[in-house]
């Protein structure tokens, strides 16, 4: 891989995981469990702002007349915080908590395709769109709510981490879409350094509105890289379907294993389920690769989105 | 040609011409014939672009080392031409971002994808001629500064191509054609398109236009 690639690698990927580490040992330095109300609506905020910090050492700065979609992607992360914020406030009633999800996946789905709609999408076919964002993001929010929000410890984390490192992978090798997985990637990043200070500290916990803010993020940039990535619809629907599966099969042994195991076992288990979708995509996509290289001959193609 | 055959069209010439005298003498007194169309093109006219016949290539820096070429392998447009008043002249072309060819498949998915073009998002890049400024002849050939607007990523922004008018004559089926070859330089970040600015591809991108067109 080239030096200049590894660099803008890390730059989308160091500071968000360094930042999430400073952050979640504070955030949960010597708190009680019972007395996680701050900490928690902190987090969608912490995260939005890291975000559009990394966007704009690594790429631009964010625009606030944005052109294309990738431009969007900063204000959809101010717009997934506030969700988040709202997610957290776990008092308000449910209608009031949880419409500000919803509005921000209608939000990213509609920014994400606002060329398209613009020039050359029908009404219906706008509608479609929306649609099928927002039930597909309703179904990923329950199931991480499920997964994630009222859980301590490393198990939601590390689902986190999975779902968002998955789709960041997706998009970078199979959609071709670096930019819009690093994107993602973040989200993943920021999991990745709450994992030791879930392990040292139990009661850590991303909580709703974390768990808001990075199911939104990824499924904003997953959405971008559906409509303008190069993958083909086959290869876009099963990797989607399988990144479902993975948060909504790990959300159904979370619930139905209950209390019946010990937590090492439960995480065990759960991860498992969380990741084996996600390892047979990997292995879908590294054999269609595969095959690929073989049509275009023997010798092995010296492109590749990371080498530049 | 050696002599002989430079005395031989030279008689033909004048045998030619003499006929040609004793035929409007004896028509002396008759109103006089409408002149023959010119057959050598003037290149005076509006072209269509013959895209098989046309080029676009752009060139970037990598790892600020060595210089990579791709091109575009489609383009549309039309140009207008006129050798005794430049502010006559116009061009505007159209290039489907599809048609990006850099010798590599993966590559070309890679320049489609939202990291550079944006295809799907963004799927033609256009340049529309605002203002034209006859410069010294280069190689023999007529010179131009051209002002105009290209638009990519969704943005437009004026920049400035040398233009040289290269050519003129006659194609297949006698049709006039005429030819031009343009470039310029852009700093591709200006129009948005950031990835990898100065971490390994270069922000200059110089792009050269080969365009013959047949007239309308």
């Amino acid at each position: 891989m080239d030096p200049a690639m590894v660099k803008n690698l890390a730059l989308g990927a160091v500071p968000p995981g360094v930042l999430a580490l400073l952050f979640f040992l504070l955030a949960w330095r010597r708190r009680p469990a019972e007395r996680a109300g701050p900490a928690l609506v902190a987090t969608p905020i912490f995260m939005a702002l890291a975000v559009v910090f990394t966007y704009a050492i690594t790429f631009q700065t964010p625009r606030l007349a944005p052109l294309a979609a990738f431009d969007w992607l900063p204000i959809i992360a101010i717009a997934a915080g506030v969700a988040g914020v709202f997610a957290a406030l776990e008092r308000l009633p449910l209608v009031v908590r949880w419409t500000p999800a919803v509005l921000a996946l209608l939000f990213a789905a509609w920014a994400g395709a606002k060329n398209a709609i613009a020039t050359s999408w029908t009404p219906s076919q706008t509608g479609a769109h929306l649609l099928e964002a927002v039930v597909f993001g309703i179904v990923l929010l329950g199931a991480g709510h499920s997964l994630v929000s009222r859980r301590a410890g490393v198990m939601p984390v590390a689902s986190l981490m999975l779902f968002a490192g998955a789709a960041c992978q997706l998009l970078v090798l199979g959609f071709f879409s670096m930019k819009v997985g690093q994107v993602a990637g973040m989200g993943a990043s920021m999991a990745i350094a709450a994992l030791p200070v879930a392990r040292w500290r139990p009661a850590t916990r991303v909580g709703p509105g974390g768990m808001v803010f990075i199911v939104v993020m990824t499924l904003a940039a997953l959405g971008q890289g559906r409509l303008y990535g190069q993958a083909t619809p086959e290869f876009a629907r099963i990797y989607t379907a399988l990144l479902t599966l993975s948060l909504v099969g790990g959300a159904l042994v979370a619930a139905g294993l209950g209390e019946r195991c010990s937590a090492r076992i439960r995480t065990t288990l759960v991860l498992g389920v969380v990741a084996l979708p996600l390892v047979a995509g990997l292995g879908i996509a590294g054999k269609k690769w595969q095959d690929e290289q073989r049509q275009q001959g023997s010798e092995p193609d010296p492109y590749a989105v990371t080498t530049e | 040609m050696n002599r002989s055959k430079l005395v031989g069209v030279g008689a033909v010439a004048m045998v030619v011409t003499l006929g040609s005298a004793s035929v409007a003498l004896s028509r002396a007194g008759a109103p006089a014939p409408a002149p023959a169309p010119v057959t050598v093109a003037t290149a005076d006219g509006a072209f269509k672009v013959d895209s098989v016949h046309s080029s676009v290539v752009f060139r970037v820096k990598h790892q600020d080392v060595a210089y990579f070429y791709g091109r575009f392998n489609k383009l549309e447009g039309s140009f207008n031409v006129d050798a005794a008043d430049a502010s006559k002249n116009s061009v505007d072309i159209t290039i489907p971002v599809d048609s990006i060819d850099s010798a590599n498949a993966n590559r070309d998915k890679h320049l489609k994808s939202q990291d550079f073009f944006s295809a799907t998002e963004f799927p033609t890049i256009t340049f529309k001629s605002k203002g034209w400024k006859a410069t010294a002849k280069v190689d023999g050939e007529q010179a131009y500064d051209v002002v105009g607007d290209l638009t990519f990523l969704g943005k437009t922004k004026e920049v400035v191509a040398q233009v040289r008018h290269t050519g003129s004559g006659t194609g297949r089926g006698g049709v006039e054609i005429a030819g031009l070859e343009a470039k310029f330089t852009i700093k591709r970040s200006d129009f948005g398109m950031n990835f990898m600015v100065g971490k390994g591809l270069g922000d200059e991108v110089t792009v050269m236009v080969g365009l013959e067109g047949g007239k309308q």
